[in-house]
């Protein structure tokens, strides 16, 4: 079991729901996400999905993650 | 009559309003906020993010469970406006905050834009691995046992009904018939009522 903290999120209604990135912060928060959730750099976690040797979802929940945000940059 | 926005931006935040004043309403404060590319907007992911913008599964008041919801969207042009489709959900409940700790029960879809080659049945519920092997052959947490496509309003009646989570409202099962209707005209999807 991780030591990860919980995390409310109370914010109001806002116009900024939306978190925008660059390309290359999009990169960041899915070398980040695959370090932390999986022990693989980003650049692997990227390599295996496109050799199709890692799932898009499965029992630990930052393969959808990761697979989301992949998504976003058209893996 | 589907959901017809003038930009992407436009068809996520009505949908993103729409979940929101639902979850809000009905089960938690938490919102689920987006996170897009700026360089290309029609796609984007939809999800409870922390204040590092790491996923979370948010606690769900009077309740020691905890929900991550998650869905992938894309605005497809159309004649009149933008439409969107789903690329892929997750819809998590489980028992710590962590996404990394597996799920009691997790819902999922994953399309065939996003995976071609997946032959097993794309709308999904998969179960917690301390039931593998109770059966001998049977592992729910790696079979891809078939449901329906799976809604929002689902998961929270699931967890109103079956896991016992104290809804915000008395009138909660209205408020999740509303919610569902919307989006049944939104999208002209048969919802089970």
């Amino acid at each position: 079991m991780s030591t990860q903290v919980a995390i409310e999120i109370n914010e109001e209604p806002t116009e900024n729901g939306f978190l925008e990135l660059s390309e290359q912060e999009l990169f960041e928060l899915i070398d980040t996400g695959a370090r932390e959730g999986l022990g693989m750099t980003g650049e692997e976690y990227l390599r295996r999905l496109r050799e199709g040797t890692i799932e898009r979802t499965g029992p630990n929940g930052y393969l959808a993650h990761l697979s989301m945000l992949a998504a976003l940059l058209d893996y | 009559m589907p959901l017809i926005a003038k930009t992407p931006r436009e068809a996520f935040h009505t949908f993103q309003d729409h979940l929101n004043r639902t979850l809000n309403k009905v089960l938690t404060p938490s919102r689920l906020r987006f996170i897009v590319r700026s360089a290309r907007q029609e796609k984007t992911s939809l999800a409870f993010f922390d204040a590092r913008s790491r996923p979370v599964a948010v606690r769900l008041p009077s309740s020691f469970w905890y929900l991550s919801l998650r869905q992938d969207l894309q605005a497809v042009p159309g004649k009149e406006g933008y439409e969107l489709r789903t690329l892929q959900y997750a819809y998590r409940i489980q028992r710590t905050p962590s996404i990394q700790d597996e799920a009691e029960v997790r819902f999922e879809y994953v399309s065939h834009e996003l995976d071609p080659s997946a032959r097993w049945c794309r709308h999904h519920v998969q179960f917690h691995r301390d039931y593998q092997n109770v059966r001998d052959s049977f592992s729910p947490n790696k079979l891809h046992i078939p449901t329906g496509s799976v809604t929002v309003e689902d998961v929270i009646r699931f967890l109103i009904t079956d896991l016992g989570v104290p809804p915000l409202i008395e009138t909660w099962d209205g408020e999740l018939k509303k919610s569902e209707e919307q989006f049944r005209v939104w999208t002209s999807r048969d919802v089970p009522a």
